[in-house]
């Protein structure tokens, strides 16, 4: 109780403090609107649907490209962990890739594609599928080798060693790769869509740009935000939780 | 019985020297009898290992020229300090260790890798964390091939059997080491294999969670008729559970002696003629410990009064 009071203080305090500069006046009202006015933006925003229907794109988009990453990460992590041709080829591409920024990737895909949301997904897969694949990769070395060896001991071969007993064991590992993953998701769809506006909310960001709103553009943070955190602390964190604590990995209170 | 007589003997006057030494030598040699060569037949026997040596790839030579046959149903121990190669024997029986030299068979046919007919045990319990006591069980009874009906009863009816009724449906690291311990032993003979390999499985458990298990896993071997090789440092341990005793030395890594225990069993750590069996083995575990050179002098004459020979 005292944290989440804790918590609400320094955020109550923090909104206090800008809107009392907002106030003062030390820069432009119409560059640096206080708290209330942004609200105002963010409540007419969610009122005439332009949010909603943003919201909607752009998390459309963004949940069909995280589960094509997904789709392929996951695999390749574990090839690029268990298999000696792809640990020895595969694995160093990998690598470098992932030196790539995932936003240089757009202009290849504006070519490759056209203009269409063909362009983002594949900007965002390309963001997020080497960070998944590392992670699940390191989620296997992190196994415990006396689970492996037991598995063999007990004649666990096969699809079952695979399903039963490496990909369970791995599985934190995993998840932290699915946590990173989504992060770099999520940073590649807002570049993308800024770049490269065709509606979602990169698009809400870039018309208050045009427009010169700043409260509009405020207000599109705020709710890009919000997202981020219900999304990371509501679902993954969790999902990473429960997992912890069901391997036991979590310190017994 | 002129031990009793001699003992009666004490509640008089103060023993003399001589009498003392009589009692002593008596007891030794009583004590000895216990101990039998064991003399297997490699035809006859369960598991043959025959001129078996390993060397590491650092050069160390764990094991060197072993020999050694063991029957079905027996429970043999490897005793011996650290280093001399009693984990690498067990591994390679195992099928985990590939011998640099020599071959191991079972039932006659050299062994090809790790198989659920020699179950290993290991010190640390390596249940899957992610299923409870109940789950792990029936895994190791699915990769066995049991058919699905079976696999519950079968499984309660080992945790059960190591005393560990009520947690089926526990996470493993809700329980304790001891726990872990016997949810392991339980998932051992759930898959029912003729061999059971361990490898100084209490070691990591409190003395008192130790001594449970000895005689729990004492009371299921007696009940079932499997073969047991069981690695350990502890001459206590070894004594009270095993029906053979081998020992090894260390540098390079070879038998020593191979002993069988002539006491009946189920067996008590209080028992007297244990302990000094125990004595006797640990003399011996010492002196292997130590290169010859530096192996102090014993007193001339000790070993013929005491009747021991090599």
């Amino acid at each position: 109780m005292k944290r989440w009071a804790q918590k609400l203080g320094v955020l109550v305090l923090l909104l206090a403090v800008w809107e009392g500069l907002a106030r003062l006046g030390l820069w432009s009202p119409h560059l640096f609107p206080g708290p209330s006015t942004v609200a105002k933006s963010l409540g007419a925003l969610v009122a005439d649907g332009r949010l909603g229907a943003a919201v909607l794109r752009s998390m459309g988009r963004l949940g069909r490209a995280y589960l094509i990453s997904v789709g392929i990460g996951v695999p390749l992590g574990l090839a690029n962990a268990r298999l000696s041709f792809f640990r020895n080829a595969v694995k160093p591409v990998v690598m470098g890739l992932q030196a790539l920024p995932s936003i240089c990737w757009l202009p290849l895909a504006l070519l490759w594609f056209g203009l269409n949301d063909a362009a983002i997904l594949f900007v965002v897969v390309m963001g997020s599928v080497l960070a998944i694949a590392i992670a699940t990769e390191d989620g296997v070395h992190a196994i415990d080798p006396q689970l492996i060896r037991v598995a063999h001991t007990l004649g666990v071969r096969g699809p079952r060693f695979s399903f039963g007993v490496l990909i369970p064991a791995a599985l934190p590992g995993i998840v932290t790769g699915l946590k990173l993953g989504w992060s770099f998701a999520w940073r590649a769809l807002l570049a993308g869509e800024l770049l490269f506006v065709s509606g979602g909310l990169g698009q809400l960001l870039t018309l208050g740009r045009e427009l010169m709103d700043v409260p509009l553009v405020m207000a599109v943070m705020v709710a890009i935000i919000a997202i981020g955190i219900f999304v990371d602390r509501v679902f993954f964190q969790t999902v990473e939780l429960r997992v912890r604590r069901r391997w036991g990995l979590m310190a017994s209170v | 019985m002129p031990t009793r007589q001699t003992a009666e003997h004490y509640v008089g006057g103060p023993p003399t020297f001589g009498a003392m030494f009589k009692a002593l030598l008596e007891r030794w040699k009583s004590s000895l009898r216990l101990f039998q060569p064991a003399q297997v037949n490699s035809h006859r026997a369960k598991i043959s290992v025959a001129q078996v040596g390993h060397r590491y790839a650092n050069k160390v030579v764990a094991l060197q020229d072993v020999n050694l046959n063991i029957r079905s149903g027996e429970f043999v121990c490897l005793l011996g300090p650290s280093g001399c190669g009693k984990s690498t024997l067990l591994y390679a029986l195992a099928g985990h260790v590939v011998p640099t030299g020599g071959t191991v068979s079972i039932d006659g046919k050299p062994i090809q890798g790790p198989g659920p007919d020699r179950l290993l045990m290991f010190q640390e319990a390596a249940l899957f964390p992610w299923m409870t006591v109940l789950g792990n069980l029936k895994f190791a009874l699915a990769a066995r091939g049991v058919p699905r009906a079976e696999r519950e009863p079968r499984a309660r009816e080992f945790i059960r059997r190591v005393q560990l009724a009520g947690f089926e449906d526990t996470l493993p690291h809700q329980l304790s080491g001891g726990m872990k311990m016997r949810a392991s032993l339980a998932r051992a003979l759930a898959v029912d294999s003729a061999v059971l390999l361990m490898d100084e499985p209490f070691g990591s458990l409190d003395a008192q969670t130790r001594v449970h298990m000895q005689e729990l896993l004492q009371s299921i071997w007696l009940r079932a008729s499997k073969t047991v090789v069981f690695v350990t440092h502890d001459v206590h341990e070894a004594l009270m559970l095993g029906s053979r005793v081998v020992l090894m030395a260390p540098r390079p890594g070879r038998i020593v002696k191979d002993l069988e225990i002539h006491l009946p069993m189920p067996r008590s750590l209080e028992d007297r003629k244990l302990n000094e069996m125990s004595r006797y083995l640990q003399m011996l575990m010492r002196r292997v410990e130590r290169p010859e050179s530096e192996l102090p002098l014993p007193r001339p004459g000790a070993e013929e009064e005491v009747g021991l020979r090599h």
